[in-house]
């Protein structure tokens, strides 16, 4: 009765879905792809154009001006995608938050570098305060420019998972049930809402739980789906889960 | 200039306040706390994680394994697909750390024969059993849906919900110990509730196939391993004193202790602590369960309800309809026949020779039934009230009358035309007998009705009106087919009465 097991698998393995496949290697796809090879390059765009949103925030932070922030996002995507910054992604090991929010931010100095010399005449270390750092001062009730990129962050791998989970069930012909069901997705509310629904489509209240209950399975198997799509491995998505909920101010 | 984050009101669950147009107005921080929370029961630390469903699919040639569904104390369930039946199953694999001695193969295949055996709507029926892969295995059908503990970590049970399951508990419970089946460790980890809210019992008799001590007083057996929780005695919490203290003893009564901690906590959302407080005193319940809850919670076996189904009946006497009562106030009072649409008539020359031979309370699946028998002289009458959409048919044939319903009432696939979607990987079957049927034998054990000679529906409650929209054909006049024709959509309380002369 001796089974030799490989490696133990956690048993709450990543769903199938041909979706969850393509997401949960895109980050690894980036990692191992050779320096200019299209399909490291796809992959880091795609990658790159769902996770707009957190480096705008980063950049508006950073530079306390929306123009310049969407004009910085622009050409920082720009470079991504003509392939300059696969090297770095090389490195860059586990999450691809770390690695795009330390590409921001090497990209920006590297703009701040140039723009300064150029404004400085060239060449001189200036290390009297500018204008944009003096703005970068932390301000007490306003997050850190990484914590604004991190809670964005959450923000939209939260908004993602939620719209596959919409999707699902528009395309399963639940699309009603989906609305009316999804405040529970953050946990209970009135009783009386339980029986208005569950009358409604028909079902007993404990048949109406269990329906409950396995659209809040989807939605966390959707969303460890797209944080595992930015991770190298699997299992650390609880802990990025965990991450992001602090950045949440969890 | 940061700009000020649109439609950031505090959150009144976690009180921080995050921008929550993109998460469908649903609170960010409450989504992610939320999904972080695990559904799964956490499984004891046992020797080794399960395996992956392809290490175990060259053992079972005949499976398709999908996915792990879940791990405990009894075992690794996964979901499978039987490839000749086309069907789900689940094939539960026995942790091979508790197989400790050597008699465990005879005893298993006893117990799993036996269990086998059991055949019934709300028990999970073992389709197979057997040893394959160094694992001993059993097949059993595949229920689609959560188990109690589940449910009631998301959300407290209302006192209707937790009566609706302790009726249906009963039965199985009460078809087994008939069959001299013990179930030994009920618990809400073993309450299944599939998709149309049936409740179904899983793992009888694991705990004895796994256990040590057991009836038949093998005192010889080597002990259970001291690190484990579950063993023959039970779970913590759930198990009978007996079966801690007198394992050789126990019996089916031991279920009826277990069922009542379990009852204890569907109705106040706690197990009954060390002063057993009545529930009444915890939420806003009928007195009269305390006696119910309090009496299978006797810890001398000989001061509990000796039959499951003495606890069924009395809740069932109990019991009140659900959050929808019907409008017409009188409850089952059978000195009321209906004779026509609407409006019930008392006939007050007939008062004295009518009787009430017996109500039966039907909770099945999507429709609760109060029906009752009646008789006037030789004039039988069989009323029922259930709280059904005009998707549900009433059928009666023979000696019987249930409920049939379009199950998972979702909207179907809208690829197939809007069908009703399957449960268990069948397809509903119009002529499905379901357990939902009420013998006419529970209601009048003398009477064996032929053709009915009037049938009348009344709609209880809701705007518009309904139809029968099919009668008895004289060719068949054994089975009646009621189906309304609700034209506002929607459920409500229904009254059908069907008489014959």
């Amino acid at each position: 009765m001796s089974v030799e097991p490989t490696p133990p698998t956690p048993c709450d393995t990543l769903p199938r879905s041909p979706a969850g496949d393509f997401r949960t290697t895109r980050w690894t796809q980036v990692r191992r792809a050779k320096a200019d090879s299209p399909e490291g390059r796809r992959a880091l765009a795609e990658l790159c154009t769902i996770y707009y949103e957190p480096v705008v925030t980063f950049l508006r932070c950073e530079l306390r001006d929306a123009d310049a922030a969407r004009e910085f996002a622009h050409d920082f995507f720009a470079q991504i995608l003509a392939g300059g910054a696969i090297a770095r992604a090389e490195q860059e090991r586990g999450r691809f938050r770390s690695f795009l929010l330390g590409a921001v931010k090497h990209f920006l100095s590297h703009h701040r570098e140039a723009s300064r010399r150029l404004k400085r005449g060239g060449g001189v270390e200036n290390t009297a305060l500018n204008e944009t750092e003096a703005q970068a001062l932390p301000d007490a009730g306003v997050l850190s420019p990484d914590a604004a990129f991190d809670q964005q962050w959450a923000l939209t791998v939260l908004a993602h998972a939620l719209e596959a989970l919409r999707r699902e069930c528009a395309t399963d012909g639940r699309a009603d049930f989906f609305e009316l069901a999804k405040p529970w997705l953050t946990g209970d509310t009135a009783r009386g809402d339980q029986a208005a629904l569950a009358a409604r489509h028909g079902l007993n209240a404990n048949a109406l739980k269990v329906a409950v209950h396995r659209l809040k399975q989807r939605f966390r198997q959707l969303l460890k789906v797209e944080v595992a799509g930015t991770l190298d491995d699997p299992g650390m998505v609880e802990a990025e889960m965990r991450a992001l909920f602090a950045a949440l101010g969890g | 200039m940061i700009e000020s984050t649109p439609s950031s009101i505090a959150c009144p669950r976690c009180g921080v306040a995050l921008p929550s147009t993109a998460t469908a107005g649903l609170c960010p921080r409450c989504l992610m706390a939320e999904a972080l929370a695990p559904t799964q029961v956490e499984a004891e630390p046992s020797a080794q994680p399960p395996l992956p469903p392809e290490q175990i699919a060259p053992h079972f040639p005949q499976l398709e394994i999908l996915e792990c569904l879940g791990r405990g104390g009894m075992g690794v369930v996964y979901k499978a697909r039987q490839k000749t039946l086309n069907r789900f199953v689940a094939l539960k694999l026995l942790p091979p750390e508790r197989v400790l001695d050597s008699r465990f193969a005879e005893r298993f295949r006893g117990e799993a024969q036996a269990l086998a055996a059991l055949s019934h709507p709300n028990i999970v029926t073992i389709h197979d059993f057997g040893q394959a892969g160094g694992y001993y295995y059993l097949l059993m059908e595949f229920v689609d849906g959560a188990n109690l503990r589940q449910l009631l970590r998301a959300r407290k049970f209302t006192p209707e919900e937790a009566l609706a399951i302790v009726p249906p508990l009963c039965d199985a419970l009460q078809f087994a110990h008939d069959r001299g089946i013990v179930h030994r460790d009920i618990k809400p980890e073993n309450l299944l509730i599939d998709i149309t809210g049936r409740v179904k019992v899983a793992d009888f008799g694991i705990a004895r196939m796994l256990g040590t001590a057991n009836a038949s007083g093998d005192a010889g057996e080597p002990a259970a391993p001291q690190n484990t929780t579950q063993t023959a005695v039970g779970t913590p919490g759930y198990s009978a004193p007996e079966q801690q203290t007198d394992p050789q003893r126990v019996d089916s009564r031991a279920d009826i202790y277990s069922l009542g901690v379990v009852f204890y906590e569907l109705l106040t959302g706690e197990r009954p602590g060390r002063r057993l407080e009545p529930p009444s005193k915890k939420v806003q319940i009928d007195v009269r369960l305390d006696e119910v809850v309090l009496r299978a919670l006797e810890r001398d076996p000989e001061l509990r309800f000796q039959q499951v189904s003495e606890v069924k009946t009395m809740v069932e006497t109990i019991v009140q309809p659900s959050s929808h009562p019907p409008p017409v106030s009188p409850a089952p009072d059978v000195s009321t026949v209906t004779l026509s649409q609407g409006k019930p008539r008392n006939m007050s020359s007939t008062k004295t020779t009518i009787a009430v031979l017996s109500t039966c309370i039907l909770l099945a699946a999507g429709a609760l039934a109060i029906a009752f028998h009646s008789t006037t002289g030789n004039k039988h009458t069989i009323t029922i009230r259930a709280f059904i959409d005009d998707k549900d048919n009433l059928k009666i044939q023979g000696n019987k009358v249930w409920w049939e319903h379009e199950l998972g009432t979702f909207p179907g696939d809208p690829k197939s035309g809007n069908q009703p979607t399957f449960i268990n990987g069948d397809a509903w079957r119009p002529e499905w007998d379901g357990s939902n049927s009420i013998p006419f034998e529970t209601l009048a054990p003398a009477f064996r009705p032929k053709a009915p000679n009037q049938v009348t529906l009344t709609k209880l409650s809701g705007r518009g009106d309904a139809v029968i929209s099919e009668l008895p054909s004289p060719a068949n006049t054994n089975t009646l087919s009621v189906h309304f024709n609700d034209e506002e959509g929607g459920a409500d309380w229904y009254e059908v009465s069907i008489v014959w002369k």
